[in-house]
């Protein structure tokens, strides 16, 4: 018994490699998916026709009977394609049998192939309508465990005389139970790991996805942002009163941070500087919005505090998320050096008195922009003398972290300035830009970063 | 000054937060404050526990004041660190909200 028992092992893994090539098809594998047309139940059909002509082949006699694993083929068949992939792979392996077998038990074995590839079909039919999927490892042992069994019963009803039967079964029944239903198990098995791999394909092409879209969003945000604020090349702005430079570093997830300067109609120039809450195409959006207001409503004569509560006014209406924006807005004269100035919770800037001396710009209070419709706002002056430079910077900067949790934080920002307080507005914001970056050192920046510094050369 | 409690005053709802208040806890912390302010008309939001509080943070304190007031109900903040402080002081949010230094002075 234990030589019949390997020489039905033997055929089980050739049978079990050839169908684990198959699960590894294209074709084979949409179908994993649940249906399985008309054309793959064909092909399964053969296919497993063929491994069972092959088992047919490989099997042992026994007692003049073929004891082997003809009809796993078509069971197989049967339960992974369907009821035609049974049909066809039980008859065609059925026939084979009938024409080239000689032995006693033919007829329950051509029997067995057929109703082996049908039952396999119906059993898949069934499943697929109970639970969506055919590829069921413990149904499909435990039905071929029913199939064998039944083959074993036909051999007992149907050999004459029932002594032969009897010593036949007991000499090929228990290897062949185990050879044939191990062999389903473990090919089932394949199968269900096929399917897994299948799933998570399909999983992981749809996050990719997900992430395209994703950066998609980003980079538009990205784009409305730097649209919004004025170049600083080809030329940095220069007049003969007085020159500025500004950088703005945004962050993966744009922080929604901006600056702008423009002469008013009187010629004064105005100077903006902002952080919108939130991040992405939303702070973006209401960046933009805040810009395009700051600019539209600017008037000669008007005072900063008088635009704030304008521009504030604007921006709350409608403002569903309640979202908010922080500003520093100045308006420097070019013939006295005046600097009237304005805060909606902004952060305090500096001056560089002389190229020599650093000293902090004390703000008014004032709330965010968006916030409430009834904020006020308060203007404020200073002057500043020929050689002064005004140094204005978003929270990006003060709350750069490092690798430590650490934050750059504003006692960092005045001694680095003190440390480079005589260079022009452009080494003054690349040097503090870069002070940031290495003090971040590689920590990722969740914050735009953004610097303006204005000097005034006086006239004359 | 000791005595019983006004009987006729309105329980407060108070809420927690910890840690940092920045974009990845605020959508959660928004849900969970505008519930509270639906269900209960004086809703205080205990901050002693928050080391950080971003724009975004800030956004949601500003969203639930916002909802109470709609209601006519309380929003109000307890407790608020150093840095919390300076925060919500930049901001002009320190002269907006109601702020308590412990839940015990909620009247």
């Amino acid at each position: 018994m234990t030589h019949l028992l390997f020489s039905l092992i033997n055929n089980m893994a050739v049978v079990l490699v050839v169908a684990y090539l198959v699960t590894r098809a294209t074709w084979f594998e949409k179908t994993l998916g649940g249906k399985v047309d008309a054309e793959a139940q064909v092909k399964i059909g053969l296919i497993f026709a063929l491994l069972g002509s092959y088992g047919t082949l490989s099997g042992t006699t026994v007692l003049n009977a073929a004891a082997n694993t003809r009809y796993i083929g078509p069971l197989i068949g049967g339960l992974l394609g369907g009821p035609l992939a049974g049909l066809t792979a039980g008859c065609l392996a059925a026939l084979h049998v009938r024409y080239f077998g000689n032995d006693i038990a033919m007829l329950p074995s051509v029997i067995s192939t057929i109703t082996a590839g049908l039952a396999g079909g119906i059993f898949h039919a069934c499943t697929t309508r109970r639970t969506g999927t055919h590829l069921e490892v413990t149904g499909a042992t435990l039905f071929a465990m029913v199939v064998q069994i039944f083959h074993q019963s036909l051999l007992l009803l149907l050999i004459r005389p029932f002594a032969t039967a009897w010593e036949l079964v007991n000499a090929i029944g228990i290897p062949m139970f185990l050879a044939n239903a191990i062999g389903t198990g473990i090919f089932f098995y394949f199968l269900s790991n096929t399917n897994q791999e299948r799933l998570t394909r399909q999983q992981r092409d749809h996050y990719l996805g997900q992430k395209q879209k994703i950066e998609g969003e980003l980079s538009v945000a990205k784009d409305i942002q730097m649209s919004m604020v004025p170049k600083m090349h080809p030329r940095a702005p220069e007049w003969p009163e007085g020159s500025l430079y500004a950088s703005l570093r945004s962050a993966r997830e744009v922080g929604g941070d901006f600056y702008d300067f423009y002469l008013d109609p009187e010629g004064k120039l105005i100077v903006t500087i902002g952080d919108v809450s939130d991040k992405g195409v939303p702070a973006a959006l209401f960046m933009a919005e805040t810009r395009t207001l700051l600019k539209g409503m600017c008037e000669p004569g008007q005072m900063p505090h008088e635009l704030l509560e304008r521009v504030n006014r604007e921006l709350e209406d409608g403002n569903a998320l309640s979202m908010f924006v922080t500003l520093f807005l100045a308006k420097l004269d070019f013939a006295t050096g005046e600097l009237w100035f304005s805060s909606a919770g902004h952060n305090p800037p500096l001056i560089v008195r002389q190229g020599r001396r650093v000293e902090w710009l004390k703000l008014p209070p004032g709330m965010v922009l968006g916030a409430f419709a009834t904020s006020t706002f308060t203007t404020e002056r200073i002057v500043l003398a020929p050689g002064d430079t005004l140094l204005a910077y978003t929270d990006g900067v003060t709350e750069a972290m490092n690798p430590e949790g650490r934050m750059y934080s504003e006692n960092r920002l005045e001694t680095t300035l003190q440390g480079m307080a005589g260079g022009t507005p452009q080494e003054l914001v690349e040097g503090l830009d870069a002070s940031v970056k290495a003090f971040a050192r590689g920590a990722v920046q969740s914050d735009d970063v953004t610097l303006i510094a204005v000097r005034y050369k006086g006239r004359g | 000054m000791t005595g019983k409690a006004n009987p006729d005053a309105k329980p407060w709802k108070v809420m927690t937060a910890s840690g940092r208040m920045d974009a990845l806890a605020g959508a959660e912390l928004e849900k969970t404050c505008h519930e509270a302010i639906q269900a209960h008309p004086q809703v205080a939001l205990d901050l002693r526990t928050v080391v950080y509080m971003s724009s975004a943070g800030l956004r949601v304190l500003l969203s639930s004041l916002k909802l109470a007031s709609s209601r006519n109900g309380k929003f109000v903040l307890i407790g608020p660190q150093e840095l919390v402080r300076e925060t919500l002081e930049m901001s002009g949010f320190s002269r907006i909200f109601q702020i308590v230094d412990d839940p015990s002075l909620l009247a």
